[in-house]
């Protein structure tokens, strides 16, 4: 209460007289403080918003291209193995990864349920015989009928022929003899004579005849028409029966699964490895108690003929690594392989624009099929006077030329300040830590920025890192 | 009725001479769209048309004084060579100017009168005139680009050299006397009568060397190439749409100074511009 009471009844004291000279001094000198905190204020500021940069400079250099890819290494070659299919398995030996020699054990099949496909197809076999017999019997009794058919045909034909002649024949002579008739007629002196017939009656004779001729050659031409058109119907064959090849097609098919049956049954229905190598693939269903499958049943890559590293390259890669070259493969453990050679490049399956690269390692201990290992190559290009650290290049947006930024000094209130400025260049060739650039684009003596601590623009002031100096 | 219209008169003429300044202190206060918009005839080639400037903000801002107080470092280097440039001058003219005026004033000595009047037409004389002779010297003295080459020329000024000879002149002769037969000798006169005698025509003088050292353009900027040596004066910077506030502003920050100075030394720079006006 007497607090608000002292409040109530504050009142404002006259201030002691000052002059307007004294106050104007204190106020300069007050002026002249606030400056001063504010210079050292704004130069904090600035100190903490310039950006900071770090800077190298060009150098003489070859580029080198170093490609580095992980791959695997693989065996030269895979062999399948197979079996005759539906088969029951009644154990597998072979596992993933599994090394195996000639020889090995891989599965053994039930030797009963071979014994019992044996019987059948044998069985199978034999009627494929007997079928085979009867369409060879069915087709000679086809082809007899039918060269009967044909005899019995040309017979006709020769009796049609004879008879038609002889009937021409006769007709021939009749109208000779009319015509005779006809002809001897005009020479009779006695035109009243009892027994002389007219000229006309004889010449209608002779007519009549020769139309009988005709009729005779007609009718033969006739006749033989149509038995040569039983001659070629007789000839005609019968339906083409492929039946009896057939059957020994597919009695030939059985024949041959009855042989791999035997092979099988004789080796106690056990299928063994063909050479060294290691299985890389059982098929899911070769399992004990499945059935073998009608596709391979397991692939065994072939380490008898030595390794082989594959590993796929991109496009920027593949610039530096060619069929030929000598390459070192790196294994995981840190071990080299120096000197082998790129056997082939072939563009991947999946994308055409990376490129498999096989890299044959011959027989060597110090990898293991399957194991990962990475590829180092490199390729020295010719000396460039202006190479430039790749951290200093930057790309330009929009297809624009790419720049480096460079400190320049300028004068300026401040003092000597370091500004950024910018440098379109040319990049001849680069690689991961350096870029080769056009001679006299970058001096040697300028500092190219490297890293700054924020974004910089061509223009911008910036100060060194502590690092450097 | 005379006399209210002579007042009005005055008054819009005033009004009219205090409207830069108005316009200054205004501007300083304006957003940077506000100024773009009024000052647009003058940054664009937009001739057909005059600065349009309203007396008040429609937008008060401190913007302006923010950048300039917080953000421009520049400012503050300029600023402080404004004061190394203005402080030692003065100390010079201390020095060397108040004992010469004594000097002029109440000793007798041969060519005197002659020596005095080189001093009246070096006063008179344009700094466009002897700039090159400056130059010359400064430049064989090695002192080109240090602020020694500011400093010096002004710190031998005559100007306060005459101003204080007026004050000086008007002690009279019977107080110096009366102290010479107390026993008081040559430098104890000049400290203990000249200078506390004197002291309203040293002040104005100073005051006066103030205002001309703060606002020293030329000189600067014809001896000192380097930036980073430039005073406040010269803190021109290219005024575009953008920072015509901060130009503003750092105008205004420019002038406190010399304002504060103004006051402090106001009852004597009356007297000293009297005395300056005092035929010889």
């Amino acid at each position: 209460m007497k607090f608000i009471e002292r409040i109530w009844d504050y009142k404002i004291q006259p201030r002691e007289h000052i002059s307007i000279r004294e106050r104007a001094i204190r106020w300069l000198a007050g002026f002249l403080i606030v400056m001063f905190l504010l210079t050292i204020l704004s130069r904090a500021a600035n100190a903490m918003t310039i950006p900071r940069v770090e800077t190298d400079n060009a150098a003489k250099k070859t580029i080198e291209h170093t490609v580095e890819q992980e791959g695997k290494i693989e065996a030269d070659g895979e062999q399948a193995v197979t079996a005759v299919s539906g088969l029951k398995i009644n154990a597998v030996h072979a596992a993933n990864g599994m090394a195996v020699e000639e020889g090995t054990p891989l599965l053994e099949l039930d030797v009963n349920d071979i014994g019992e496909k044996l019987k059948e197809l044998e069985t199978e076999l034999t009627k494929y015989e007997l079928s085979i017999s009867d369409a060879k019997y069915n087709q000679s009794l086809q082809d007899s009928e039918r060269s009967t058919n044909i005899s019995r045909a040309q017979e006709d034909y020769n009796s049609a022929a004879a008879e038609n002649n002889a009937k021409i024949d006769e007709a021939k002579r009749q109208m000779d003899e009319a015509y005779n008739n006809w002809q001897n007629a005009g020479d009779i002196i006695d035109p009243e004579a009892e027994n002389a017939q007219d000229e006309a009656s004889l010449k209608s004779v002779y007519e009549e005849k020769q139309a009988l001729y005709n009729d005779a050659l007609t009718a033969r031409d006739q006749a033989l028409k149509e038995a040569s058109r039983a001659i070629e119907d007789a000839k005609k064959s019968s339906s083409k029966d492929s039946t009896a090849d057939s059957t020994a097609l597919d009695k030939e098919a059985v024949a041959d699964k009855i042989a791999k049956y035997k092979e099988l049954k004789e080796k106690n229905g056990i299928i063994t490895a063909a050479g060294k190598g290691t299985v890389t693939f059982i098929d899911a269903s070769v399992v004990t108690g499945g059935i073998t499958p009608e596709t391979s049943l397991m692939l065994i890559s072939d380490t008898g003929n030595g390794l082989k590293f594959k590993a796929t390259l991109d496009e920027d890669q593949q610039k530096y690594v060619a069929v030929g070259d000598k390459v070192t493969i790196k294994t995981a453990d840190n071990e080299k392989i120096t000197d082998v050679t790129v056997e082939s490049m072939a563009p991947n399956a999946e994308n055409a624009e990376n490129q498999d690269v096989v890299v044959s390692l011959g027989n060597t201990d110090k990898v293991q099929i399957y194991d990962t290992a990475t590829l180092k190559a490199v390729v020295s290009s010719k000396a460039y006077s202006t190479c430039i650290p790749k951290a200093a290049l930057r790309k330009g947006a929009n297809g624009e030329s790419d720049y480096v930024f460079v400190l320049t000094e300028k004068k300026s209130v401040l003092g000597t300040q370091l500004v950024v400025e910018k440098l379109t260049v040319t990049v001849q060739e680069q690689n991961d830590s350096f870029a080769a650039l056009l001679d006299g684009e970058v001096t040697v003596e300028q500092k190219l920025i490297v890293d700054s601590d924020k974004e910089i623009q061509a223009g911008d002031r910036v100060r060194l890192a502590e690092s450097d100096g | 009725m005379k006399r209210k219209l002579i007042i009005i008169l005055l008054m819009i003429l005033a009004g009219l001479i205090c409207y830069p300044i108005i316009f200054l202190i205004s501007g300083s206060f304006m957003s940077g769209q506000e100024l773009q918009a009024n000052l647009k005839p003058l940054l664009t080639d937009y001739t057909d048309a005059y600065i349009a400037g309203g007396l008040i903000p429609i937008f008060p801002t401190l913007k302006n004084y923010v950048e300039i107080l917080m953000d421009s470092p520049e400012f503050f280097v300029m600023f402080w060579n404004s004061v190394k440039l203005t402080v030692p001058i003065m100390g010079c003219q201390l020095l060397v100017g108040v004992p010469a005026a004594w000097g002029f004033a109440k000793y007798e000595f041969p060519l005197k009168k002659t020596i005095f009047m080189i001093y009246i037409i070096l006063m008179m004389m344009p700094f466009q005139v002897t700039m090159l002779s400056n130059y010359l010297i400064l430049d064989k003295l090695n002192l080109i680009n240090t602020h020694l080459s500011v400093i010096l020329p002004a710190g031998f000024s005559t100007f306060s050299v005459f101003i204080m000879y007026r004050f000086f002149s008007d002690i009279p002769k019977e107080i110096i006397e009366a102290a010479k037969i107390d026993g008081a000798g040559a430098l104890q006169v000049f400290r203990y009568l000249a200078l506390p005698i004197g002291s309203a025509g040293i002040i104005s003088a100073m005051v006066l060397s103030f205002l001309e050292c703060w606002n020293l353009i030329e000189q600067p900027m014809t001896f000192l190439s380097d930036q980073s040596k430039w005073p406040l004066s010269l803190y021109l910077p290219e005024i575009s749409p953008g920072t015509a506030g901060t130009a503003f502003a750092a105008s205004i920050i420019g002038l406190i100074p010399a304002i504060l100075i103004f006051l402090a030394g106001q009852d004597y720079l009356e007297r000293g511009i009297m005395a300056s006006a005092v035929k010889e």
